[in-house]
């Protein structure tokens, strides 16, 4: 189905066709960017507990780990768990709306196992050199 | 709450600017914290939805066209 009306459906189609473009855009391009976008929000959060007047510093960091937790868990985790299987699941919603639990079970696994696999392999990597520079980060201690 | 006694931390880990708030500021600047930290939560729901519809781009493909589609049709029906 190649219906040229817009020029993202044209990039879309010139992507979705060619198979190893394809396999790098979905499986390592958004644990990448994800990480990108993450990787600035440890010090907003450190400063939010700063802010909050905490006495020590590793109650700061303790309480700033606890926000990028809830972060990570409410808005990554719920988002690819749902946003991903609807986005697959919402084609058949008006044919069988009955089937639509069944379709969210089959289809959440695969996309969320995937998915997670890649963006923890890439979380480690990226893991590395945060540590490396969190010395740094918080001055000489 | 004029005596309100905790832990002392260890010396070297005291924030010492931290250390002149009174403690009744505790609790207003811990809610401004948390409200900060929700806005920064809602803030970032469209930014990974967006780069988790990448990885979902197989499927992104089969479903925009119709919607493409239906949107035109409707602007050209109106």
């Amino acid at each position: 189905m190649c219906v040229c009306v817009f020029p993202l459906t044209n990039i879309l189609h010139a992507i979705c066709c060619s198979p190893g473009v394809k396999q790098v855009i979905q499986g390592y391009l958004p644990a990448l960017v994800l990480a990108g976008i993450l990787y600035g929000l440890p010090p907003v959060f450190l400063f939010l507990s700063k802010l909050a007047g905490y006495v020590s510093i590793s109650h700061q960091e303790r309480v700033a780990a606890g926000k990028f937790f809830h972060l990570l868990a409410g808005n990554v985790f719920l988002v690819g768990v749902l946003g991903g299987s609807l986005i697959s699941v919402i084609n058949k919603f008006s044919s069988e709306p009955r089937k639509i639990p069944r379709y969210l079970a089959e289809s959440m696994p695969s996309k969320v196992s995937c998915f997670f696999h890649t963006l923890y392999h890439v979380a480690k990597w990226e893991n590395v050199a945060t540590t490396a520079q969190r010395k740094s980060m918080h001055g000489e201690r | 709450m004029l005596w309100v006694t905790e832990w002392a931390p260890e010396p070297r880990d005291v924030d010492w600017g931290n250390l002149e708030i009174p403690y009744k500021h505790h609790f207003f600047r811990g809610i401004v914290a948390a409200i900060g930290a929700g806005l920064i939560t809602i803030f970032y729901i469209p930014l990974t939805t967006l780069v988790l519809a990448l990885a979902n781009l197989d499927s992104l493909y089969k479903f925009l066209p119709h919607v493409l589609l239906e949107i035109l049709l409707k602007m050209l029906v109106s």
